[in-house]
């Protein structure tokens, strides 16, 4: 799946992976890829910009960890980003409810 | 390919703190799968830099707005004394400014002029924030509108509570507002200490917003204008033309201080007023209209 059609959709992923488990920049790309069975690739380094993003609008935190003798930024889901992924869900259900209805 | 990421952020002006944090993680990821796709560091740091651009002028101008909010607090409170004394016939605000020196006309004048262009260039600036709140990035021409509208609001706040601070603080003869009407010694000084107060906030505020400046974002696409911000709020507002936009709230602030005037039972006074005010509107407009979007910038 090409990066323009995860648009407008790639904050709720991002939210919805993280909020399985605090994670860093690669282990997020790891786990969108697992969860979609490998169909959201996208390039790798646009999830960070995201992710900063994200922070700002105080859905995320993050915080520098040692990890294997390096400096690693992992990132965790705020009770804000919560509430705003809930959000994404309902949107999603909803308008692929209304998809569903018009393709079947 | 994580140096040519470095330069390129550090030429799309992103602060060397945030720079650092980035190259560390991009740099953690390599290592993680050094054959990781990364993408084209040209492209991404465009991508840091326009969503880093219009965040940095959203809470710049947002931080602004809030610091102006508390400076109308104070000025208000400065002011109180002298319009809460004005009676049938005696004329208006005005008249209870004391200007008998240059330094305190000078200062009346700051105290009359300036607050308005702030108040207008923070409404424009949270206008353009609000309309834009949901899209992670806006054109580079619109951030960059934003952080005028921000600063000029900012730069005339602290020019208002500067003059505030002086008015309180200086002697008698020398002040417009050291009248009988207005506070005591302790107000005098509660109201200079807000005033400085908001003095050093709003300098910190156009500092944040000179950093937002610095962002160089490459998203196509025009800066907009007032009819734009309008739009959907102010009926017929796609329809009117820069000067009729300015034709219009000149009229209607002009009419707002006339009937103010007639309230006070001095109509031609109020009347001289409301010109004076419509007047400074449309030189407002004139000198200010395309530094903050209030005009097209390219009339169709």
């Amino acid at each position: 799946m090409t990066p323009e059609a995860l648009k407008g959709h790639l904050d709720g992923l991002i939210l919805a992976v993280v909020a399985e488990a605090p994670a860093h920049g690669y282990a997020v790309v790891q786990g969108l890829k697992a969860r979609s069975g490998g169909t959201f690739t996208l390039p790798e380094g646009t999830i960070y910009p995201a992710l900063h993003r994200l922070e700002h609008e105080r859905f995320l935190s993050s915080e520098w960890t040692s990890a294997e003798g390096r400096q690693r930024r992992v990132y965790r889901v705020t009770p804000r980003g919560r509430a705003e992924l809930a959000r994404h869900r309902d949107d999603w259900r909803v308008f692929s409810a209304a998809v569903e209805s018009v393709l079947a | 390919m994580i140096d040519d990421l470095d330069r390129r952020l550090a030429a799309a002006g992103i602060p060397a703190g945030r720079r650092r944090r980035i190259v560390a993680e991009f740099r953690d990821h390599q290592l993680c799968d050094p054959e990781a796709a990364l993408g084209d560091p040209g492209d991404l740091a465009r991508r840091f830099a326009d969503e880093l651009g219009t965040h940095e002028a959203r809470s710049g101008a947002v931080l602004g707005f809030s610091v102006l909010a508390f400076s109308g607090l104070v000025y208000a409170a400065a002011l109180a004394p002298v319009v809460t004394v004005i009676r049938p016939g005696s004329g208006g605000v005005a008249s209870h400014l004391d200007v008998a020196s240059w330094a305190s006309a000078a200062l009346a004048v700051v105290l009359v002029l300036a607050p308005q262009v702030s108040f207008v260039a923070g409404i424009l600036a949270i206008l353009r924030v609000v309309r834009h709140r949901d899209r992670a990035a806006i054109p580079a021409a619109e951030t960059r509108l934003v952080i005028r509208r921000g600063s000029v609001a900012a730069a005339a706040g602290m020019l208002t509570m500067a003059a505030l601070a002086a008015s309180m603080l200086l002697p008698g003869g020398l002040s417009p507002l050291r009248s009988g009407a207005s506070p005591g010694d302790t107000g005098h000084a509660l109201i200079a200490a807000g005033a400085s107060l908001g003095v050093a906030a709003l300098a910190l505020v156009l500092v944040r917003l000179r950093v937002a400046l610095r962002i160089q974002g490459a998203l196509a696409g025009g800066s907009g204008w007032l009819g734009d911000d309008l739009a959907g709020i102010v009926p017929l507002a796609g329809r009117l033309e820069g000067w009729q936009f300015a034709f219009l709230t000149a009229t209607g602030a002009g009419l707002l201080v006339w009937v103010a005037g007639l309230l006070a039972s001095d109509g031609v006074d109020g009347a001289m007023r409301g010109g004076a005010e419509a007047a400074a509107c449309l030189v407002g407009y004139a000198v200010l209209g395309g530094y903050l979007g209030l005009r097209p910038a390219h009339p169709s």
